[in-house]
């Protein structure tokens, strides 16, 4: 047994958890897998070393811990994770006394200890690539470019971008943050069935939903089969919520401007 | 919670590409009926100037959307 296999082993033994949430191989795929102390065996197919697959576990967490009300579960975390599980929370979805994170390294960001993604720090130190080409000053240049247009090109850029869009809600499927019982792309009157591709509409709602919740994980932007450049579209929704407001989603305590009880129901918390 | 909204989505929409003026909130209390109407055409004047909306049906360059099946 690796390091991480024997760590779930002995919280197992020690009934620190009622299940562990990580990846195994499952007929040549890498897939998330609960692992559970019933079946000790299968600790062994636990996936620790790389490639480690990307998938929205805190999102999953919610899933259980909504069938399975006060169950102790373990998961191993990205940094992306760990600031979809510290939103999750806010939300009333996931109860941190019952979550024990297994914190996995990525690269260096503010935020912590070996992390990855947008939050990085310093991307060329660690051989971490941020999620976009930077120019000279480091920013996204397509998003340099994008601001610098003028209305009318910017809309157009926009627009032909959303037209590849074949609504299959992946991006909503994935998002981690996506936890409410109820949906407006799913309201006829707003987002009509069969309308391919759906009106500028289905987007700016997701855009406004998310700002000042989207944790930037980018697994949207994996999921989208048409390459739309979702990620610098959320990450527009959540500079604006910063520059208005001071707030950037992630990370513990302070909740987003938009925040408001009844916004999603409180889970099956115990 | 909508004077924050107001504020984020002026500038959403100029995120996209579309005019911040194409939105507008006025608080009009029941009684206050000529600034209801001030307000009201103020805001309309100003929608004029801006001409056409940038969103109408098949302009700014997309195609019109269609039904599944409608045989694009």
């Amino acid at each position: 047994m690796n390091s991480i296999q024997q760590i779930v082993h002995a919280l197992f033994l020690a009934e620190k958890i009622d299940g562990f949430l990580g990846y195994r191989k499952k007929d040549g795929h890498l897939l998330p897998h609960l692992f559970s102390p019933e079946n000790p065996d299968e600790l062994s197919a636990l996936i620790s070393d790389d490639p480690i697959p990307r998938y929205p576990l805190p999102k999953i967490l919610v899933e259980i811990s909504r069938a399975y009300p006060g169950v102790r579960v373990g998961l191993l975390a990205r940094e992306c994770d760990q600031r979809a599980l510290n939103e999750l929370v806010k939300l009333n979805q996931i109860n941190p006394e019952k979550t024990l994170i297994l914190p996995l390294p990525c690269c260096h960001s503010d935020l912590g200890e070996p992390t990855q993604c947008s939050y990085l720090q310093s991307p060329a130190d660690n051989g971490c690539r941020p999620p976009f080409s930077p120019g000279e000053d480091g920013q996204d240049s397509a998003r340099v470019e994008l601001d610098a247009l003028n209305l009318e090109d910017r809309l157009r850029s926009w627009k032909d971008e959303f037209s590849k869009c074949m609504k299959c809600y992946g991006c909503r499927n994935v998002c981690p943050v996506y936890v409410c019982k109820e949906c407006s792309l799913e309201d006829e009157e707003l987002i009509p069935a069969g309308q391919i591709p759906p009106d500028l509409t289905f987007h700016l709602v997701r855009a406004t939903h998310l700002a000042g919740f989207c944790i930037d994980c980018g697994l949207c932007e994996e999921a989208c089969p048409a390459g739309i450049p979702l990620r610098r579209f959320y990450q527009g929704g959540n500079r604006i919520v910063e520059k208005l407001f001071g707030y950037k989603p992630g990370k513990e305590g302070d909740r987003s401007p938009f925040h408001r009880l009844g916004l999603v129901e409180k889970g099956n918390l115990p | 919670m909508t004077q924050k909204r107001m504020a984020f989505l002026k500038e959403l929409m100029n995120f996209i590409g579309i005019h911040p003026d194409r939105l507008n909130v006025t608080w009009v209390s029941s009684s206050e009926a000529p600034q209801f109407a001030e307000a009201v055409t103020s805001f309309v004047n100003r929608l004029r100037a801006l001409g056409p909306s940038p969103l109408k049906r098949g302009m700014a360059g997309m195609p019109a959307p269609a039904m599944v099946g409608e045989g694009r």
